[in-house]
């Protein structure tokens, strides 16, 4: 927008002209002078000229290793410890997770007989790892979990649903 | 080719409709241009291919869950919305923050502030077409996700705020590589002034390009950048600090010496300020990573089951693009009765559409990434 | 009378013929063995220093480095089914054979030159007009406004750019005395950087007149608005596929590509320098060194096409008429009094 309209003399147009030139020639050698230390790999970072990851291939990428110690990867659960209290269900956001339990009459113990992660629900939050008590629910560094089918995404910890004889089987082990 | 049939080329006005997929935008975005040879006449928008409803979802679970919803209302810029609920609920409940948790905050608010700075330069310069700028802007953007995951676990949504606090502690070594990414990017900033924001081809193209007047910013409630740009100096950290930035000295890059050419409101200006943003962000977290207090990282008495007490409040932050409302609405039961974010993307596209008239087709994708406009945040 | 008959009557003894086969063997010599090789070497090459400069790898996978790349993007181009959308002839036939016509004028050296007349340098003009107003109407022809809009910016950079170029033209014929190839080449033979642009700098104005007004013409990024992805999705060609695109970003190259082979010619010292060498050797060498000439060129403008911005389409048709027109006139009349007197036509 052009607020003063002045109109100018011919040398001060021609002197414009000229700065204007050569302020165009200027800022190209500049930009050229910056883009031109990268080829053959001037400027590299880290000892890498490129910042292309060329996964999969172990050449440049970076494997679940390579992550930091925090990175929230898939999710995994240690049903050993896991105690059914279903605090992750509750919290998760979206509702990935589906636990079902069986309270076995002579122990403290429960039988988590489904604990479903639907991993096209879960969005990495963290918040259940968080609320997991005895610590059974944890992420992982891994971070590959394409699969062919969808219901492949649904990651099943549980022990698996029971018939009664089978769970007085395993009341009377304890 | 054909003779038989005649084609009269009308050259006066004609309709372009652009989108929803488009390379001009990250997003989905419908436009329909009016166009008068290479001169807009007319446009007409619509938004809404990225409503997800994230503001009734919020509703249906418990407190905490609602950080991860805030989360994604604007991807880039997470921290600041996830700060914003944290403290409308924060100031219902009267939950008191530890320092060192608000100085972990303010770190954090500030690497994403430059992070999303950093995309908005790779935005720009794809738009303009030097998409070498964009592959080294990207790159270097890469330092600060690296910086994210390290201390999140996450590179883009965190989920790392928590009420009363944040949810893990800084690890050890962290501190020493913000300020290495810090050093990183006051180089790269050199860099990036030769290749484009001195370049002649640029300043050609975005000088006096999609001009804001300080009315119009006004007449459009525009905040953050945009309207810094047109000499609406107004912003919150330093007006009505929230989360401890009060005890930092944010030096106003609207008060140097170099920002005349920044008050005229137009593309080149909102660019060059952005870029002055990243050093002033730099030098903030310089400050509080000197000065890291010792102490808890959360408020131990507020735990997964937290429920406010009844009440509603208004909250408002600077995220990188502008000024972020979040309106919450307790009613003392376990899920939310009501949150509500009202994000400054909105108020930009709606600058957008009157500042466009007039300019050339081809400037529509450059004023539309000057403005920094992020619209999974216009749809929520 | 069959067409093997009226070869046999017409025997290689008979002066006339004896030309007429040889230039057509020479002809179908330069195309297949020069011509479509350094196009895929251009394209591998472009990308891979692209690469390069980006901090990217390029194309790593087809082929040793990724050599074979652009073959395999054209046979899969050439793959696809268009018969539906596209009629069977059409602007981008037109514009290759336009491009093509300019091989038997190529000067890649001196016994691989099919023709030498003395007006060889105005002769690529016409060649490219035709070319890039196919472009024009290629665009224009489309019902949508990506293809109008890119057509007009193309027309419109088109003629801002024609008088430049021939007023660098002009002035490199004037030190040549003539407008032959060989003319050019022995004006610039006495050393072997004898070159044109470093005999005045009138002739040094001229060369980067006639290279920024190739560029201008010829549509080549950075100022290549009327092709540009990001608004126009690509351009004229926005909406097509198939052998039809391919055969146009072929031709995209091949222009730029011819246009930094007139400019070797002109003022980069064409074929010459080499020095005394035996004829089949000479033929060879001399082709190397005019393709290195060019490519080095290429080189220059690939560095400028990626550190710079795009320039907006009226941004560049201001740049030809303001700026390298004075500045073309101006290497007009300084080489022409700069050579008051020397050369004889």
């Amino acid at each position: 927008m052009n607020q003063q309209q002045q109109r100018l003399t011919i040398f001060e147009a021609v002197v414009l002209y000229f700065r204007a030139l050569f302020s165009g020639a200027r800022s190209l050698a500049a930009s050229i002078g910056a883009t031109f230390p990268y080829l053959g790999g001037g400027r590299a970072i880290d000892f890498r000229k490129e910042v292309t990851e060329q996964y999969p291939d172990p050449v440049s990428s970076r494997t679940a290793d390579d992550l930091p110690p925090r990175s929230r990867g898939l999710l995994f659960n240690d049903i050993e410890r896991c105690t059914g209290c279903g605090d992750c269900e509750r919290v998760c956001p979206t509702g990935a997770i589906l636990l079902e339990t069986v309270n076995l009459q002579e122990s403290a113990k429960t039988w988590v007989s489904v604990f479903d992660i639907d991993f096209a629900r879960c969005t990495f939050c963290g918040l259940c790892v968080e609320s997991c008590n005895p610590a059974s629910l944890v992420h992982t560094k891994q971070f590959e979990g394409a699969v062919y089918q969808k219901t492949d995404l649904v990651a099943s910890f549980g022990r698996g649903r029971i018939s009664p004889a089978h769970l007085q089987k395993v009341e009377a082990r304890g | 080719m054909n003779s038989d049939s005649m084609e009269v080329f009308a050259t006066d006005l004609s309709e372009v409709p652009i989108g929803p997929y488009h390379p001009l935008f990250p997003q989905g975005l419908k436009l329909r241009v009016s166009v008068d040879g290479e001169v807009i006449s007319g446009i007409m928008i619509e938004s809404g291919f990225q409503h997800r409803g994230l503001e009734k979802a919020i509703e249906r679970q418990p407190w905490h869950a609602g950080i991860m919803y805030a989360d994604r209302l604007d991807p880039e810029a997470a921290a600041s919305a996830e700060l914003a609920l944290c403290l409308a609920v924060e100031s219902i409940s009267g939950v008191e923050v530890p320092k060192r948790a608000q100085v972990v905050r303010i770190i954090l608010a500030e690497l994403n502030r430059i992070s999303s700075h950093l995309g908005f330069l790779a935005k720009m310069a794809r738009a303009v077409g030097a998409m070498t700028l964009s592959h080294y802007v990207l790159r270097d953007r890469e330092r600060f996700l690296d910086l994210f995951e390290l201390l999140t676990g996450s590179r883009f949504s965190f989920c790392f705020l928590r009420f009363g606090g944040v949810s893990a502690d800084v690890t050890e070594g962290f501190v020493e590589r913000v300020l290495e990414a810090c050093d990183l990017i006051r180089m790269r900033l050199k860099e990036y002034n030769d290749l484009l924001t001195y370049n002649h081809a640029f300043v050609a193209r975005t000088h006096g390009l999609g001009v804001i007047s300080e009315t119009l910013a006004k007449k459009w409630s525009l905040s953050g950048p945009n309207a810094r740009a047109s000499g609406l100096d107004r912003d919150l950290r330093r007006d009505e600090p929230y989360s401890g930035y009060e005890r930092y000295d944010l030096a106003n890059p609207l008060t140097t010496k170099s920002s005349d050419f920044v008050r005229l409101g137009d593309t080149h200006g909102r660019f060059v300020l952005r870029l002055m943003e990243i050093e002033q962000s730099v030098s903030l977290l310089r400050q509080a990573t000197e000065s890291l207090p010792r102490g808890e990282f959360r408020n131990e008495q507020i735990g997964q089951s937290f429920v406010p007490p009844e009440g509603e409040t208004l909250v408002e932050v600077e995220t990188p693009r502008g000024v972020l409302g979040c309106h919450v609405v307790s009613t003392g039961a376990e899920k939310p009765h009501r949150v509500q974010f009202q994000g400054p993307s909105l108020q930009s596209l709606a600058a957008f559409r009157e500042i466009v008239i007039g300019e050339r087709f081809e400037d529509l994708s450059v004023i539309l990434s000057g403005l920094d406009i992020s619209l999974s945040e216009v749809d929520r | 009378m069959s067409f093997f008959e009226f070869l046999a009557d017409n025997t290689p003894s008979d002066p006339m013929m004896d030309h007429w086969l040889f230039g057509l063997v020479k002809l179908a010599i330069t195309f297949g063995l020069l011509i479509i090789p350094s196009l895929f070497f251009m394209t591998h090459f472009e990308r891979k220093l692209s690469a390069d400069l980006q901090a990217r790898v390029g194309p790593n996978r087809a082929g040793w480095a990724g050599a074979t790349q652009s073959i395999a993007d054209l046979l899969k181009l050439l793959q696809k089914d268009t018969r539906q959308k596209q009629p069977r002839w059409s602007w981008p036939t037109l514009q290759v054979v336009a491009l093509f016509s300019i091989l038997s004028v190529l000067p890649l050296g001196s016994s691989v030159l099919l023709l030498d007349t003395g007006m060889s340098g105005f002769l690529p003009f016409f060649s490219f007009s035709v070319y890039v107003l196919a472009s024009v109407f290629y665009g224009l022809e489309q019902k949508k406004m990506e293809g109008g809009l890119s057509g007009l910016r193309v027309g419109a950079q088109f003629v801002s750019g024609l008088f430049p170029a021939m007023t660098a033209l002009m002035a490199a014929g004037i030190r040549a005395g003539g407008f032959r190839w060989s003319d050019f080449v022995a004006s610039q033979s006495s050393h072997l950087f004898g070159w044109a642009i470093f005999s005045d700098p009138f002739q040094f104005l001229a060369f980067v007149v006639f290279v920024a007004s190739g560029l201008v013409i010829l549509g080549v990024p950075p100022l290549h608005s009327g092709y540009s992805e990001v608004e126009l999705r690509g351009g004229v060609t926005s909406f097509y596929s198939g052998s039809e695109l391919g055969l146009f970003r072929v031709s995209r190259l091949f222009a730029a590509f011819y246009w930094a082979v007139f400019s070797t010619t002109l003022f980069l010292g064409g074929w010459s320098g080499l020095g005394e060498l035996a004829p089949p050797v000479a033929g060879f060498a001399e082709v190397v060194w005019v393709l290195m000439k060019s490519f080095g060129l290429l080189f220059i403008i690939l560095l400028v096409a990626r550190s710079t911005p795009r320039v907006r389409a009226d941004q560049v048709t201001d740049f030809a008429w303001k700026i390298l027109c004075p500045l073309g006139l101006v290497a007009l009349l300084g080489t022409a009094a700069w050579n008051a007197g020397r050369v004889t036509f």
